[in-house]
């Protein structure tokens, strides 16, 4: 397994690598530069030419790629042209907002979806079933924005719960205000994800549940639980745990959650990023993202091993 | 008086300053437009409280480029790039943190060299994007002010709630339907003349804005020197604009038709755009498509290339009708006549010269109809009923808080 794991980082190089590769590229396709961001209408073509000597705009696209791969080599990431600050530190500060939602949505996600979704598998085609799935369709039919408007007049202008509408201003400076901030976004982000998640439960434990093993066990006379908790979740939990993976990469950049709760998270980052066309801004940003996405694509094949004992990397 | 961060501020940091941003080599002097101070012959200073500028020739706008964001003064041994980030200025507040993308902070200078002034210890600007996200954050009271760009429909629901006033005061974002003057169809006074006279400006302000928008007829806004009221110029006229186009030879079997370029960006104009072209089309002659790009694609098609028939955007920036006197501006508009009024009221010796040859200049735009200058774009914000003072308009990008304070 250990050969495994050093081949699969080994790939994941390669991956990263590929991925700067071709979000240069499609940067140099879409129209619009920086330079552009920064005059506005009120650029004349010499200002435009002169800031955009001056940003380096000017230089060969290859040159230009390969002194920030360079960069990158050496741990610097560069400098942002929109914010002028070093794009790490933009970075770790938006991750510092972004994880903790992602992280504890995800569980949440979770600890809804799993129990309900086997309570459904189990009773497939009772009312109990009936309701989960009903509730299960209606969370994935609501936009994340409407939910999340929706929880602000709840919560806060009905019910006058004291949480704030966005994060707070210095951040986690004032770290119980900036906890506060995130109940409501945790909760949206849950309903959605563990509305899809619990259908997948489901369907998973339905599955598994049809099979000649679970058949067996029950022949042989083990009880009801054991043959669920013992044989059946395990079988079950696979496709769960991948598109938790999947989902966990995805929710990096939950822009539309981030817009109605006013986060200043990795998401409305990279939407500034690109639409400043702040190229190494937009590269650092995309590196992070896909070094998260291999990750969590490399953890879930090592989890296979664990869940499932005929899966074998050796 | 004394800057934020306690030197002396002197003659010698505004000499400094100008002489600067006019150096035309902009990678050693850091500044972006040397074009504007231009006409500074030289600057001397006489003693530490006094400055002379002496022009190459006069330039009514002068005063104007002196109020730009562009000579804004800093000490002067204070590096531009570290200006830029962390300004230090004179102001009743100084700069205390930008959390980049979150938020700018500041605080009371208590050296401000007004007595008494200002009231408010801090103020936050707060960056939302999300018109929904501002109103429900004010709705919660956690922002004080929606300071711009409210929605129309959020001003409507919060003008009928006594906690809350709203506010549609004085701006100078023009929304311009433009041409590109430089190619068919367009190049035909008679096509931009139909066009305008096809567009139904009440109804795009009711309509598109909800009423929160103030009809005009050419490159002014009434709030600016020198306006002339054009507003009922080229008034809406179906019938007149069928005859023109049917001149210039298109009918409802042998349409004109074009692309309609808009930028993703900015609510209000894509509002009042996406209707004009829905009267545009109402029409018969005229057969109008929408694109719908970023802002920044936008920049580099229409307004870099000129690559587009027509398109709307704000232009937000005050005393801005001189883009009509250049012609490489993405307009493409090159009319001698129009050019030499423009530099009439640049060079006139005085304010009664100054003010005919800007009026002329507003007067021939509109006959010559080389845009749809559908209205002035409302600077339109709300604020809790507690705050007082908040000013209810601008005619610059800067908003003074000074003499804001709160009722408790």
């Amino acid at each position: 397994m250990f050969a495994y794991t050093l081949r699969r980082l080994g790939f994941a190089m390669v991956t990263l690598w590929l991925a700067t590769l071709l979000v240069f590229a499609a940067l140099l396709l879409i129209p619009g530069n920086p330079a552009q961001a920064i005059l506005g209408i009120e650029a004349t073509p010499a200002n435009l030419e002169a800031l955009e000597a001056r940003l380096g705009l000017d230089r060969p696209p290859l040159e230009r790629y390969l002194s920030w791969l360079g960069g990158v080599l050496r741990g610097d990431l560069g400098q942002s042209i929109r914010y002028e600050q070093p794009i790490s530190e933009l970075i770790v500060a938006r991750l510092g907002i972004t994880l903790p939602i992602v992280v504890a949505s995800l569980l949440l996600a979770t600890l809804i979806a799993v129990p309900l979704g086997i309570l459904a598998g189990r009773k497939a085609g009772s009312p109990v079933d009936l309701g989960v799935s009903v509730a299960s369709l209606v969370g994935i039919v609501l936009p994340s924005f409407w939910v999340g408007l929706m929880f602000i007049y709840i919560f806060i202008v009905w019910l006058k719960l004291p949480l704030p509408t966005s994060f707070p201003i210095g951040g986690w400076e004032n770290p119980q205000r900036a906890l506060l901030a995130l109940v409501l976004p945790v909760l949206t982000v849950a309903l959605a994800s563990a509305s899809f998640l619990v259908r997948l439960v489901r369907g998973s434990v339905l599955e598994v549940l049809s099979q000649d093993f679970i058949r067996t066990a029950r022949a042989k006379g083990l009880t009801e639980r054991v043959v669920l908790y013992k044989h059946a979740l395990r079988n079950a939990a696979l496709p769960v745990v991948t598109v938790l993976g999947l989902e966990f990469a995805s929710l990096l950049i939950a822009t539309v959650v981030e817009m109605v709760f006013g986060i200043p998270g990795l998401g409305s980052l990279s939407l500034t990023a690109i639409s400043a066309r702040d190229y190494p801004l937009v590269q650092g940003v995309v590196l992070v993202i896909a070094a998260f996405i291999v990750l969590m694509n490399l953890l879930v094949d090592l989890l296979y091993a664990l869940l499932d004992p005929r899966v074998s990397y050796a | 008086m004394k800057f934020h961060d306690g030197s002396d501020f002197t003659a010698q940091d505004v000499l400094a300053k100008f002489n600067r941003a006019r150096n035309p080599d902009t990678r050693a002097s850091g500044h972006l437009r040397p074009d504007l101070y231009r006409d500074i012959a030289s600057i001397t200073s006489p003693n530490p409280n006094t400055l002379v500028f002496s022009l190459r020739q006069p330039n009514n706008d002068f005063l104007f480029i002196l109020s730009r964001p562009e000579s804004l003064i800093g000490p002067r041994q204070r590096p531009l790039a570290e200006q830029r980030v962390q300004p230090t200025g004179t102001g009743p507040f100084r700069f205390a943190a930008w959390e980049r993308g979150v938020a700018v902070r500041l605080e009371r200078n208590p050296n401000y060299y007004v007595q008494g002034l200002p009231y408010l210890d801090r103020v936050n600007f707060r960056f939302l994007g999300d018109g929904d996200a501002q109103l429900a954050g004010l709705r919660a009271g956690d922002l004080d002010v929606i300071a711009y760009a409210l929605l129309p429909e959020n001003a409507v629901v919060l003008s009928r709630d006594p906690n809350f006033r709203v506010f549609s005061g004085s701006a100078t974002a023009e929304a311009v339907a433009g041409f590109n003057n430089s190619r068919p169809p367009f190049n035909d006074v008679r096509v931009r003349r139909a066009i305008t006279l096809a567009t139904n400006k009440d109804e795009l302000i009711q309509g598109a804005m909800l009423g929160y928008g103030t009809k005009i007829g050419s490159m002014r806004s009434p709030g600016e020197a020198c306006y002339v009221d054009l507003s009922n110029f080229n008034a809406y006229n179906p019938e007149e604009a069928r005859r023109l186009l049917a001149e210039a030879g298109f009918t409802n079997q042998n349409p004109l038709r074009f692309t309609f370029n808009l930028a993703a960006e900015f609510p209000y104009e894509r509002r009042i755009g996406e209707a004009m072209v829905a009267q545009l089309n109402r029409l018969g002659p005229l057969q109008v498509t929408i694109q719908v790009t970023d802002f920044n694609t936008w920049l580099q098609r229409v307004f870099r290339q000129a690559d587009y028939a027509m398109t709307i955007i704000g232009h937000v920036e005050a005393n801005d009708i001189g883009n009509y006197a250049s012609p490489n501006y993405y307009w493409r508009y090159n009319n001698p006549r129009f050019q030499q009024l423009f530099t009439q009221y640049l060079r006139a010796p005085n304010q009664t010269k100054a003010r005919e040859a800007l009026a002329a200049a507003q007067r021939l735009l509109a006959e010559d109809a080389a845009g749809v200058w559908t209205m002035t774009l409302p600077a339109l914000g709300a604020y809790r009923a507690r705050i007082q003072n908040w000013p209810d308009g601008f005619l610059s990008p800067a908003i003074s808080v000074a003499e804001v304070w709160v009722r408790q």
